[in-house]
């Protein structure tokens, strides 16, 4: 039996791959020589995995300065549950504008200030518009500024009473400039052809930095369209609609109106031990959670047939079935999250595009299984690699064996994985008992949150706003980050960037965040994206692990996981659980690794204390 | 409410302006309907620009940064018929906000909008800018 074994841990995580390298000797003595991370290949606990095991452990032997073609004596695998889960998104408002009675997308550059009111009439008509006549002139693409300036002041001279103009191009202040006196004037109105013509109607423009009056007032309404108060509880929702806005356009049609409609978006069944509860998604994630907690604990969840959550639960449930050769029956759905959100969405009816934020729900669930098949993987790692590969230990074991390498932890102690997919919690007294729990939601719904929020095609750009501090470009040599500092840069910023809020990394611009959001706006749905799943989940998991349940039991609490590295996560956690008062921080494995290489270590340091078991 | 055309005097070889509010340069060589668009994107946006003209213009780019530098408001434009530059005069020389062809009288209206947009620190919306993640940074 030679002295000095080398012992390779490695971690196969969704989404990382992670190696300890350690020597360790007969009497169990540990001399930890280095650690790598790469990404997984192939789904976890699978034999796909065993490119990245290579690369791993390949790392680990380089950074420990010795060749990567050295064969470890023994590498060390966890047993992990595999975990499947799942996001759906369900839009459950929608707002529609029926007989095309308002334009509030609020333009730019607006024309002149004030109110008008009168008939709506198309450009080339004016010139038969008899004087006295009130009205609004309606102007398509196909009449150039000059030509139209030129027709109003015409009609003006003649004595119509022209008292604004709905514009298609964006020229509402080349129009007024070159009028005998200023009219309001709303412009880049994209479906002027809508625009009801022979209808009373009013314009009205604020003056730069104030918002207006009339329109975003329900009697204010009456009052220029001779209301009574049936009508006006029916046209409420019109002016609630145009409030805070510059500028806006009310057409008095026969029954137009601003409806704001409930989605029918189905029903979810939990099922718990005892009872089971059926909730409609377009109650809300309040009510879903309500109702998961009546039925805890959670044996099992569908989802309507043909809605965007049955379809998520369905596929959750394929994929394990698929993965592991189980039944679909044998398949269950163990943890959900429920969270409000919204989804900006265009407004069904409008004339330029205007959005509504309309209400939404977004569902993470999770499956699971008992047993993993990673003996067998173990197996095959071992004939591909060439050398030994067992199965070490339990992951969650494994994981709180890491954690208290963390300087300043002692047993018992409790941590948090917060991960990709799922929020991952464990317990260890100090006898040794080991609670652990699994809950649905993390680091994928985060980014999921930000993306429907922002209504963003792309989710590589709501990773990078979730990952990211942020900065507004205020000239091409500086750009004034969200803590309100400012750098410089010697050579100037390209012109895309020129005003641009962007994401930054390292302390240089990455890239554009998409949109025209502010700082604070952008910087404020990704807190509370986080907040929404990590900071509730690291309170639901710890409770379900803690002695009694009770979080105020907790002594030390260590945060683990790729979300344990975000900027800001580990700092919110510790925050919120300020009140229960145990100790909480993102952990810091061997004194060096942070919060990774916390199970590839805990493999290595189970190993020490029983070198001859394996 | 106009924007007038304020034409340069040559005195010796220096131009001397007869009106000094700040207000973006635009130095024409001919008067295009694609020049007139432009005029149009900066009176749209409301920010106050002065017309020079120019007989040629041999270096566009530095034609532009002085220009800039005569304006108040450190922005100049320099277009000869469909050739355009909008620089800075804190820019390097060599190196100017936008330097492009412009394809018709659309874009040449988004362009000056983007040269009222520098002044009032609003992102530009000209379709064909520099690509962020081609260039280099320093810190």
């Amino acid at each position: 039996m030679r002295a000095q074994r080398l012992v390779v841990g490695v971690d196969i995580g969704n989404s990382t791959t992670e190696a300890c390298l350690a020597e360790v000797s007969e009497s169990g003595a540990i001399q930890y020589l280095g650690s790598w991370l790469t990404r997984t290949t192939g789904v976890k606990g699978t034999v796909a995995n065993l490119a990245g095991v290579r690369a791993a452990v390949q790392g680990a032997l380089h950074r420990g300065g010795l060749p990567r073609s050295r064969q470890p004596d023994l590498v060390l695998i966890n047993e992990a549950t595999p975990v499947i889960s799942g996001i759906a998104m369900e839009t459950i408002t929608e707002t529609i504008i029926t007989e095309s009675t308002m334009m509030g997308h609020n333009p730019a550059t607006p024309g002149g200030d004030g109110l008008g009111v009168g008939r709506t009439v198309a450009f080339r008509e004016l010139a038969g518009v008899l004087a006295g006549d009130r009205v609004i002139a309606v102007i398509g693409r196909d009449v150039n500024f000059t030509v139209a300036a030129a027709g109003l002041s015409a009609a003006l001279a003649r004595g119509v009473d022209v008292q604004g103009a709905i514009v298609q191009r964006d020229d509402a202040r080349l129009i007024t400039n070159r009028l005998p006196h200023p009219l309001p004037v709303v412009d880049e109105v994209a479906g002027i052809d809508r625009v009801p013509l022979g209808m009373e109607a009013a314009v009205e423009v604020a003056l730069p930095g104030h918002t207006i009056r009339h329109l975003s007032n329900p009697y204010g309404l009456a009052s220029l369209f001779g209301l009574d108060a049936e009508q006006t509880r029916r046209i409420a929702p019109v002016s609630r609609a145009l409030i805070g806005l510059r500028s806006a356009v009310v057409v008095r049609t026969p029954a137009g109106e601003v409806r704001d409609r409930r989605i029918p978006a189905g029903v979810v069944t939990l099922h718990g031990e005892r009872s089971q509860q059926a909730v409609d998604v377009a109650d809300g994630a309040d009510a879903i959670m309500k109702a998961l907690h009546r039925v805890w604990p959670l044996e099992d969840a569908q989802g309507e047939a043909g809605t965007n959550v049955g379809g998520m639960l369905a596929r959750v449930r394929e994929s394990m079935a698929e993965l592991h050769g189980l039944q679909h029956h044998e398949v269950r759905i163990s943890d959900l999250l429920a969270v409000n959100t919204f989804v900006p969405r265009e407004m069904r009816g409008g004339l330029s595009g205007e959005f509504a934020l309309e209400n939404a729900v977004g569902l993470a669930a999770m499956v699971r299984t008992s047993r993993g098949p990673m003996e067998r993987v173990a197996q095959a790692l071992g004939e591909k690699l060439g050398c030994p590969v067992r199965v070490g230990g339990v992951e969650a074991e494994m994981a709180l064996r890491g954690a208290l390498t963390t300087p300043g932890t002692r047993a018992p102690l409790a941590l948090l994985d917060l991960g990709g997919g799922s929020t991952d919690a464990a317990y260890v007294s100090a006898a040794g008992d080991v609670r652990t729990v699994h809950v649905a939601g993390a680091g994928e719904l985060v980014t999921h949150l930000i993306q429907s929020e922002l209504g963003l095609d792309d989710p590589e750009a709501a990773e990078n706003l979730k990952r990211y501090p942020l900065a507004k470009v205020e000239s091409p040599f500086q750009i004034r980050v969200e803590d309100g500092s400012v750098r410089f840069f010697s050579e100037p910023l390209p012109a895309a960037l020129f005003a641009r809020v962007v994401t930054l990394e390292g302390g240089r611009p990455l890239a554009p965040a998409p949109g025209s959001h502010s700082v604070e706006y952008l910087r404020q749905v990704r807190r509370e994206a986080k907040r929404k799943v990590f900071v509730v989940n690291a309170l639901r998991a710890l409770e379900q692990v803690a002695p009694g349940n009770n979080l105020r039991l907790l002594e030390f609490v260590v945060l683990l996981g790729g979300s344990a590295l975000d900027f800001e996560i580990p700092d919110m956690v510790s925050a919120a659980s300020a009140a229960y008062g145990f100790v909480c921080g993102a952990g810091n494995i061997r004194s060096l690794e942070g919060p990774r290489n916390a199970v590839a270590t805990g493999l290595v340091a189970a190993f020490g204390e029983a070198p001859y078991a394996v | 409410m106009r924007w007038p055309l304020v034409w340069w005097r040559r005195s010796g070889k220096r131009l001397m302006p007869f009106d000094d509010r700040p207000a973006v340069a635009l130095l024409l060589t001919i008067a295009t309907t694609e020049a007139e668009a432009v005029t149009a994107g900066l009176e749209e946006e409301g920010i106050p620009f002065v017309v020079e003209r120019a007989d040629d213009v041999s270096d566009l780019v530095s034609a532009a940064h002085d220009a800039a530098v005569r304006s108040r408001l450190g922005v100049g434009l320099a277009m000869q018929g469909l050739q355009a530059c909008l620089h800075l005069k804190t820019l390097p020389r060599e190196r100017p906000l936008l330097r492009c062809t412009v394809a018709d009288v659309e874009e040449a209206r988004l362009l000056g909008g983007d040269a009222a947009r520098v002044v009032k620190g609003l992102p530009l919306r000209f379709p064909r800018l520099r690509d962020p993640n081609k260039e280099e940074f320093a810190t």
